[in-house]
């Protein structure tokens, strides 16, 4: 079984069919990027992955992680659970205005451990010092991620005072905080300027060389073809193609994706 | 300061009420009365009948009247200062048990007795309606007919605001207050010609001391009329107050609230109130 | 009358008139974040229900529903809920409170709606339940975005004490009527004047202060 297996995932709006049963599957380690043209169903793709969007039918498994089957009922608790196992950054960046770089990175995860340690310590003094404990913990942790985001000394800006390169850094490591086994990009670069694109993609592209496990909705070709293990071009709601980059770029079998990649 | 931390005291007792609000049965007025142990007078601020005296005490006849006739019952007064206008609602819904405030026995200004409202108790006073003008418009406005077409001033739903409406020849000529002394203010601020307001007022308050520019008007000779007591309609409280009534009359009390007030000349003898 | 009793007279209704005013801020406020939850409850018998009573509270005047709360209770059912000394400061304090959350409630809606959903996804998808969503992410922004709205409220409100009198609180405007207006002592009224200018601009700086407090983070 691959890593992350997807089958016959469905997803429709009202009488919109956006997904006709996507087949998707993905190993450890390798960088997927989705492309394909507006209204193709990626982001829904994405989004379905990460349950922002329910899917009607089909099956998601992450070989580490969890089940899912769209026909099952689950509980908002192991709807959040199985979330985690997936790190999501978006288009938009969605920083926590109020909370400064350091925050937005470890407030989540100093709520999860609040969380944990409610449910395992009752009351009183051992409580709040293994709440103490954790802040610790994870504010350490935020920091080295901020770190490998190249951004140490922006910790204690707050995201209006950062260049929206530096946001969409910031919400990376938010997501990595999480310890996702695969991480979702949907299309992280786009409401930037094209001169903040880079120092993004040169973050995604670290990452890759440290084996992270990523799935990349993206407008950027350039980007598709040198950094991605493989492509895959979405068009009206089916995977209509995929292959290494050269294979979509160089060779495409699909006149959709031929008409697409020109 | 201790009325605002009763005040937020009791702010909790109404929490407990509202959760514990039950029908609390139809005791009769008199028997609620004695229950509490005190009935409610709705006034309004004026001398002679309730003012409040240089030390901010409450006193007037009406005040001391009302006293005497809850010690008779053996209960206390309490005084609620209320919005003239709004005298039936307030004794309808029970936040107030008597109108007792130089209340004439007769109509609104709609021309309705006000019997349809209230159950009059047996009368006490003399009064009449008076009109009030700058004193130096005395010798100009001396004649009602020049009255007419002038802008008067009364308060809402009192006997003179019927008087001042026939004066000016429309009710769209007169201005409605929440009191007789708003009404005079009114005047004052030359805002009206004239007032029309209870004689018995205007007697000790016109032309003295904040009133000094103000003067009672002869031009305008009313009918006399009398005050009562207003009781909600068929209440029981009506016939004690009476009883009490006969009785002041009787020991002699009421002679002596009235000397007091220089009102004796008012005073409805014994065997004529009705 | 000397001017050291006239001022603590008027000081006594004043002190009515800030405790109404306080009480009301003080229940309203969340009371008005709840009506707002009603109003946007997915359920909609609820919905409909809660916005209905709120078109109805915002669409009668003040004053009517004051007379609703204190005298129509005795007059129809025979009831006194609110007798005693204090009874008609309690019906007040209700009316007010109630008015005011329903205005409240839609400043909050208002103030909630207009959060991206982006927020919500973001705290969806690092775990956060709907109740760690709230309160650790959308409430603050939401604050900063309905301050200024709110603080209109506050001041208004500070005004609108004056209404109670209709049924006879003894709030600062009743007392001055009672015992100077009724014997042609006109100039506590602009005294009155300066208690309420005060006030509002202790609140008005009160305001300013918070704003600069938020001024840190842009929503």
């Amino acid at each position: 079984m691959a890593f992350l297996e997807i089958k016959g995932l469905k997803k429709q709006f009202g009488n919109t069919k956006v997904l006709h049963g996507i087949d998707f599957s993905m190993e450890k380690g390798e960088v997927v990027a989705v492309i394909g043209s507006s209204g193709g169903g990626k982001t829904t793709f994405l989004r379905c992955l990460n349950f922002l969007e329910m899917a009607n039918e089909g099956t998601i498994s992450i070989e580490d992680g969890f089940y899912f089957d769209a026909g099952k009922v689950y509980s908002p608790a192991e709807i959040r659970d199985m979330r985690l196992k997936l790190g999501m950054v978006f288009q938009s960046f969605n920083l926590f205005p109020q909370y400064n770089a350091l925050e937005n990175v470890y407030i989540p995860l100093q709520l999860r451990s609040k969380e944990k340690i409610k449910a395992s310590i009752p009351f009183g003094k051992a409580r709040r010092e293994a709440i103490n404990a954790a802040q610790i913990e994870n504010k350490a942790k935020a920091m080295d991620l901020l770190v490998d985001v190249g951004l140490s000394d922006k910790a204690e800006n707050y995201p209006c005072q950062l260049s929206g390169g530096q946001q969409q850094r910031v919400a990376i490591a938010r997501a990595l905080a999480q310890e996702p086994s695969i991480l979702c990009f949907d299309e992280p670069t786009s409401a930037l300027d094209p001169e903040l694109t880079g120092e993004v993609l040169r973050v995604i592209k670290e990452l890759k060389d440290k084996g992270r496990t990523m799935l990349v909705v993206t407008h950027e070709m350039e980007f598709a073809r040198n950094v991605a293990d493989r492509v895959i071009f979405f068009a009206d709601g089916v995977i209509e193609e995929q292959g290494t980059p050269e294979e979509v770029f160089g060779n495409p079998k699909s006149p959709k994706t031929a008409a697409f990649v020109k | 300061m201790k009325r605002i931390l009763s005040m937020a005291l009791s702010v909790v007792m109404v929490l407990s009420m509202l959760i514990a609000f039950s029908a609390c049965g139809s005791d009769s007025d008199w028997a609620k009365i004695e229950k509490d142990g005190y009935f409610t007078c709705g006034i309004t601020v004026y001398a002679p009948m309730n003012y409040f005296d240089d030390d901010g005490n409450l006193v007037g006849f009406d005040t001391e009247f009302a006293k005497a006739v809850a010690k008779e019952l053996g209960v206390e007064a309490k005084f609620q200062v209320i919005e003239w206008p709004n005298k039936y609602l307030e004794l309808e819904s029970g936040a107030i048990d008597l109108i007792w405030n130089g209340f004439t026995y007769g109509l609104e200004s709609d021309g309705v007795s006000r019997t349809e409202y209230v159950d009059f108790t047996r009368s006490y006073l003399e009064n009449k309606q008076c009109l009030v003008t700058k004193a130096d418009k005395v010798d100009e406005l001396n004649d009602i007919e020049k009255l007419k077409g002038l802008k008067a001033v009364v308060e809402g739903g009192s006997s003179g605001q019927g008087v001042a409406n026939e004066l000016t020849g429309s009710e769209d000529n007169v201005t409605t207050f929440a009191s007789q002394a708003a009404a005079l203010m009114e005047l004052m601020a030359g805002n009206a010609d004239f007032a029309v307001i209870d004689y018995q007022m205007a007697n000790a308050m016109v032309g003295q001391g904040d009133y000094a520019d103000l003067a009672i008007n002869s031009a305008y000779e009313p009918e006399s009329e009398v005050y009562a007591i207003g009781c909600r309609k068929g209440s029981d409280l009506t016939e004690k107050v009476n009883e009490a009534i006969d009785k002041l009359y009787a020991n002699g009390t009421l002679e002596e609230i009235a000397a007091k007030y220089n009102l004796t000349g008012s005073l409805i003898p014994a065997d004529e109130n009705k | 009358m000397d001017l050291g009793t006239i001022t603590l007279k008027l000081l006594d209704g004043f002190g009515v008139t800030c405790l109404l005013f306080l009480l009301t801020l003080v229940l309203s406020l969340p009371l008005g974040l709840i009506i707002s939850f009603g109003s946007m409850s997915k359920f909609k018998p609820l919905s409909l229900t809660v916005r209905t009573f709120v078109w109805i509270i915002r669409g009668t005047p003040l004053m009517l529903q004051l007379f609703v709360v204190f005298y129509v209770p005795g007059m129809l059912f025979d009831v006194r809920l609110f007798s005693g000394d204090n009874g008609r400061f309690l019906a007040a304090l209700v009316a007010f409170v109630i008015n005011y959350a329903c205005y409240f409630s839609e400043i909050f809606r208002g103030g909630i709606q207009s959060i991206p959903r982006g927020q919500y996804e973001a705290a969806q998808v690092l775990g956060m339940t709907s109740k760690e969503t709230f309160f650790n992410v959308i409430l603050m922004q939401v604050v900063k975005r309905i301050l200024a709205p709110i603080s209109n409220e506050v001041i208004t409100l500070v005004k609108d004490t004056s209404l109670a009198r209709v049924i006879a609180v003894a709030e600062i405007f009743f007392i001055n009527e009672m015992d100077f207006l009724s014997r042609g002592l006109v100039w506590p009224l602009f005294y009155i004047a300066v208690f309420f200018l005060i006030f509002v601009g202790a609140l008005t700086l009160f305001f300013g202060w918070c704003e600069k407090k938020l001024s840190y983070y842009k929503v």
